[in-house]
């Protein structure tokens, strides 16, 4: 593999990566790129680090060893300086949306572009209302968080997410709390977003239907030491992957074999 | 009933018959679980064919029997199970759990390390209230960076919706104090030295104490749920994300509107508290104007301000401790609970003890 070559189209590398806490990792070995207008899931079983692994991404969590580049700026050696630069190519979609409960959804949506203070008030509220057009959600502007749905919420923070115009974006477990329709209105929203503004998305799921609507392509964490089983296509992964990571996407627990019987 | 058959080359057999219910496997668990571990790492069998109704406990039991047998090295077999009991019996045997931790707790290494954890702390927060203090200053300079709203919003909540509470428990203090205080004069014929005493006490000292623990209670315990709540609901990290510095954004505000607002609230505070005072002078016939001359003469502008400057600075250390609360707030259901205790509780410590550092400090340098 040519890494070097790679890093012109590639928005995240990770190469012989560990993230953990404290100094101490919890899931190593991961590498992987993801190639612009990707949309790129991160899956796994429960308690297998994806969230870690997540916010080790958006500069929540510094990574343990190994290289961590997003965007082009890498993380583990870059200092403060590379972090101020990634939050700046990266919007960020939290589980549960964390909407600012004092504020009303446009205010949201708003709140970084005032911050940064660059456009007039009227430029910012008609791009605001057009982002939460996209997520259908314009009529609602004016309320407050707490009087939307979940569902509501977080396609609010999809358009609060995307306000800054970040080159990727990243969706913590998008389906978590939604119904089934719900869900799948959801991903065909990620889809549409994608495929129209051509950002990157990195989702992380563990919903297998949500997975195969959406993924271009995916890594697959798990193991006895936690790290990475598998990178490819869902439906490659389901076809010829390790058995582990067919199990994982079938659906099928494993076999308990019973141990110390005589029987 | 259970009763076990020793043959003198084969396993352990553990015969159960009729029912394995709640009552009968507390009287028989004991006597069991030694069974099986008196086989050491020989073989057992338990015969439960004969068992009619096993309870959820019931299970546990051949559990507790299945996994001291496995760990001791033994062999085991359970008969007469339906599958799907027998599958859970068999779940017994997985990952050895560590060893339940050994709470060895020696009185001495407890307070040392209980003095070490404070001292951190204490460091840790006059570092976090330093650089409050410094974004304050900031945000002085550069009013734009300022959250107005939130600003204004504060300043309400800890000022005017606080005036009530703390000027009545500040009046109440103030009669208390001269009424406590009039037998002890009397002795010496000097009642009518009340209103200097009361000058004293309530303008330099009570009203701003009494303004702070009243702050530390309402707004200090607020910053530290409303932050603590953004933190759980991860709205801090989507702040820092956003690449908005939450200290910034969350702290800067509320430490600037206590700043503002508690020394005039202390202010109000000292006053009804000097007023509190009369109250028990009425029954002396001192009349108010007199009373109020007393206390004018006993102080000095420096002494006013003094009580100013302390209210000032309490309001900075117990909003910046609420705040710090806040955003170390840790996961679970108990967190933000914990967050507001400890706003107030090293809010108040902090002020008292904050307050005789003040007194000695003002005494060195003569004011
Ligand atoms: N704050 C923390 N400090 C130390 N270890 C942690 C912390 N948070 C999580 N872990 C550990 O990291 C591992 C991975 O956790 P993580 O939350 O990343 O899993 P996950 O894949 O997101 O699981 P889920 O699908 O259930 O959300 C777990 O073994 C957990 O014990
Ligand atoms: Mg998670």
């Amino acid at each position: 593999m040519l890494t070097t070559a790679a890093s012109a189209d590639t928005v995240i590398e990770a190469k012989d990566l560990s993230v953990g806490y404290g100094g101490h990792a919890v899931l190593t070995g991961i590498n992987f790129t993801v190639s612009p207008g990707e949309v790129f899931v991160i899956g796994g079983g429960s308690g297998c680090g994806k969230s870690t692994l997540m916010k080790a991404m958006i500069t929540l969590l510094p990574p343990v060893s190994g290289t961590l580049r997003i965007a082009g700026h890498d993380l583990v050696t870059g200092g403060d300086e590379a972090v101020q630069q990634v939050r700046r190519s990266i919007g960020v979609m939290y589980q549960g949306g964390a909407l600012f409960g004092g504020l009303t959804v446009l205010e949201n949506v708003r709140l970084a572009m005032e911050e940064q203070g660059l456009r007039t008030w009227s430029e910012m509220n008609s791009l605001a209302l057009s982002l939460l057009a996209m997520v259908d959600l314009d009529e609602h502007c004016n309320k407050m968080p707490s009087a939307l749905s979940g569902g509501m919420q977080k396609r609010a923070a999809v358009a609060r997410a995307l306000a800054m115009n970040p080159r990727i974006v990243f969706l913590d477990e998008p389906s978590a709390g939604l119904d089934p329709i719900s869900s799948a209105e959801f991903d065909q929203m990620v889809v549409r977003l994608a495929r129209s503004t051509g950002r990157t998305f990195v989702v992380v799921t563990h919903e297998l239907p949500s997975i195969f609507t959406i993924a271009d392509r995916m890594v697959v964490l798990g193991g006895a030491k936690k790290t990475q089983l598998a990178i490819g296509s869902p439906k490659e992964l389901l076809d010829s992957g390790p058995p582990d990571v067919r199990r994982f996407l079938a659906r099928q627990p494993e076999e308990r074999a019973p141990q110390g019987a005589t029987s | 009933m259970p009763s076990d058959v020793q043959s003198p080359s084969g396993p352990t057999v553990i015969v159960l018959e009729g029912e394995l219910q709640d009552a009968r496997v507390r009287e028989v668990w004991e006597d069991l679980v030694g069974r099986a571990r008196s086989a050491g790492s020989g073989s057992v069998v338990v015969d439960a064919t004969g068992l009619r109704e096993v309870s959820g406990t019931g299970l546990l039991l051949l559990a507790e029997l299945r996994r001291t047998v496995v760990w001791a090295g033994g062999t085991i077999e359970v008969r007469g199970l339906s599958a799907d009991q027998a599958s859970l019996v068999e779940r017994a045997v997985g990952h050895k759990p560590p060893e339940p931790r050994e709470q060895d707790s020696h009185f001495v290494s407890d307070v040392g390390e209980t003095a070490f954890r404070m001292l951190d702390e204490l460091a840790d927060t006059v570092r976090f209230v330093g650089g409050a203090a410094i974004d304050l200053a900031y945000a002085l300079r550069h009013p734009k960076s300022l959250r107005w709203r939130d600003l204004l919003r504060v300043m309400g909540q800890s000022g005017i919706d606080s005036m009530p509470v703390t000027c009545l428990l500040s009046g109440i203090v103030g009669f208390i104090i001269a009424y406590q205080m009039m037998p002890a004069l009397d002795r010496y014929g000097a009642a009518d030295q009340t209103p200097t005493i009361m000058g004293f006490a309530i303008i330099r000292e009570l009203g701003p104490l009494i303004t702070a623990i009243i702050l530390a209670g309402r707004s200090g315990s607020a910053f530290a749920a409303e932050i603590g709540t953004m933190k759980v609901t991860e709205e801090v990290n989507a702040l820092t994300t956003m690449g908005l510095n939450p200290e910034r954004f969350l702290v800067t505000p509320r430490v600037l509107a206590v700043a503002i607002t508690t020394p005039l609230l202390s202010v109000f505070a000292s006053f009804a508290g000097v007023l509190g005072g009369w109250l028990p002078m009425v029954a002396r016939d001192m009349s108010l104007e007199l009373y109020l001359q007393g206390v004018r003469n006993s102080i000095d502008q420096v002494d006013f301000l003094q009580g100013v400057f302390k209210a000032f600075v309490f309001a900075i250390v117990i909003g910046g401790i609420g705040c710090r609360s806040g955003l170390q707030t840790q996961v679970g259901p108990g967190a933000v609970g914990a967050s507001t205790t400890r706003a107030v509780v090293s809010g108040i410590v902090a002020i008292i003890i904050l307050d005789g550092v003040l007194v000695a400090l003002f005494h060195a340098i003569g004011i």
